[in-house]
């Protein structure tokens, strides 16, 4: 069934603001490695290296 | 002879740039630019359903009805920089999200309290061996800066490449004193300070160590496993372990502050205490990676969320704690109303001290 095309500046569909994104105060949550590595790493991007980059 | 008429172009998504489906919206998760925009259902429809056809085509397979929402769908692709026009999309083909890694072990928590009695070395020295590659120390009481370079000595030689912090405040642990540690030890990517007479967040350091003092006190593995766009992860790596992998839980290793060896130290089962058992032995235990496989699309509800493949998921605090597959309950999201619970409706869970965690 073809669904409805709802309209793209619908409030559904807004970015979501920066106090949003705002992490919980008080609280931890876990990453996996990569994850820590990657988002702690501010240089990640084209000329990050990663395992296996030159083998 | 008439030579053919030239196609029009049709849109192509960058392959970073990736469609995922929820119940109620979608969203466009760029895992190179690292953010997410949400987007339609029925423009989900059309980069998935309608990929390499041409806007004339794919307006008349909705009958011309929505003409106008379907032009300013790829007006918003466009200006998001979503992807692009072209004759030859079969030249770009899909990022391969196979998901792989050397390491037996990739991540491991370590829960320290003042009660704690482990062996530092021979943990550590384990963890080097199973070719661990990030290590959380998370202090519940605040150490002193001796006791905090007892844990960390170990770690000055391996191939851990980060180890992120969380300690409780001491008196010793100054911004100074705590600068001079990430020094000492280049393997310290951010430290979070708890329990803080008051909140301080300098800029990172110029090795870009991050550094926070919080006034919440974070007293036990309880203040784990919130759910919350804040945590949100959009990086290949996740999203390509995501797809068939628990995103919390798959390749860790965890000790609690009793020296237990589980899959996270909110969790209840152990496979030994680190004192007598090894972490291999532990991780050989057949039990022990059954949780790594629980990717979002076998979780209830969660199955159903356009945040599935970012989200970090939570095993240990569960809606229905018999269900292996149940929702986190620390996350109020409700993918089919797309709607953030406000606090109070905000489910109970077991396992928070009460006046902790926020």
């Amino acid at each position: 069934m073809k669904k409805k095309m709802e309209r793209i500046d619908d409030k559904l569909f807004r970015p979501l603001s920066e106090a949003e994104q705002r992490r919980v105060h008080g609280s931890v949550t876990t990453y996996t490695a990569v994850t820590l590595y990657e988002t702690t790493t501010s240089t990640g991007g084209f000329d990050s290296v990663r395992d296996g980059d030159h083998e | 002879m008439n030579s053919p008429e030239p196609r029009e172009p049709v849109f192509q998504l960058f392959a970073c740039c990736i469609p995922v489906q929820g119940a109620r919206r979608s969203v466009i998760c760029d895992v190179q630019r690292q953010s997410f925009q949400f987007i339609p259902n029925g423009l989900y429809e059309i980069l998935t359903g309608h990929a390499g056809r041409t806007v004339a085509e794919i307006q008349a397979a909705y009958e011309h009805e929505y003409d106008e929402e379907i032009e300013e769908y790829f007006d918003f692709l466009l200006r998001h920089e979503f992807g692009f026009w072209c004759d030859d999309p079969e030249r770009f083909p899909p990022l391969d999200l196979t998901w792989q890694a050397p390491e037996r072990i990739t991540n491991a928590i370590l829960d320290v309290d003042a009660g704690s009695e482990h062996d530092y070395a021979k943990i550590l020295g384990e963890l080097d061996g199973l070719r661990c590659k990030a290590l959380e120390v998370r202090c519940f009481h605040g150490p002193s800066l001796g006791e905090l370079r007892a844990i960390l000595e170990p770690t000055q030689r391996g191939r851990l490449r980060s180890i992120d912090l969380l300690v409780g405040f001491h008196p010793e642990l100054t911004l100074e004193a705590l600068a001079a540690l990430a020094v000492e030890q280049p393997r310290i990517s951010s430290v979070i300070v708890h329990s803080a007479p008051e909140r301080l967040r300098p800029p990172p350091s110029r090795a870009g160590v991050t550094f926070e003092y919080r006034t919440e006190v974070i007293g036990s593995p309880g203040c784990c496993g919130r759910v919350h766009p804040g945590y949100f992860v959009v990086n290949l790596e996740t999203f390509a372990e995501a797809q068939r992998h628990n995103t919390c839980l798959n390749r860790k290793i965890s000790v609690d502050a009793r020296g237990e060896i589980k899959n996270c130290p909110s969790m209840a089962r152990s496979f030994g205490n680190a004192r007598e058992t090894s972490l291999h032995a532990a991780l050989a235990h057949r039990d022990f990676a059954a949780l790594w496989e629980i990717n979002k699309d076998r979780i209830e509800v969660c199955k159903d969320c356009e945040f599935r493949y970012i989200c970090t998921d939570c095993r240990a605090y569960l809606q229905d704690g018999r269900d292996l597959y149940s929702k986190p309950s620390k996350c109020t999201y409700d993918p089919y109303t797309a709607e953030w619970l406000s606090s109070a409706e905000r489910p109970a869970f077991a396992g928070q001290t009460k006046g902790e965690c926020g």
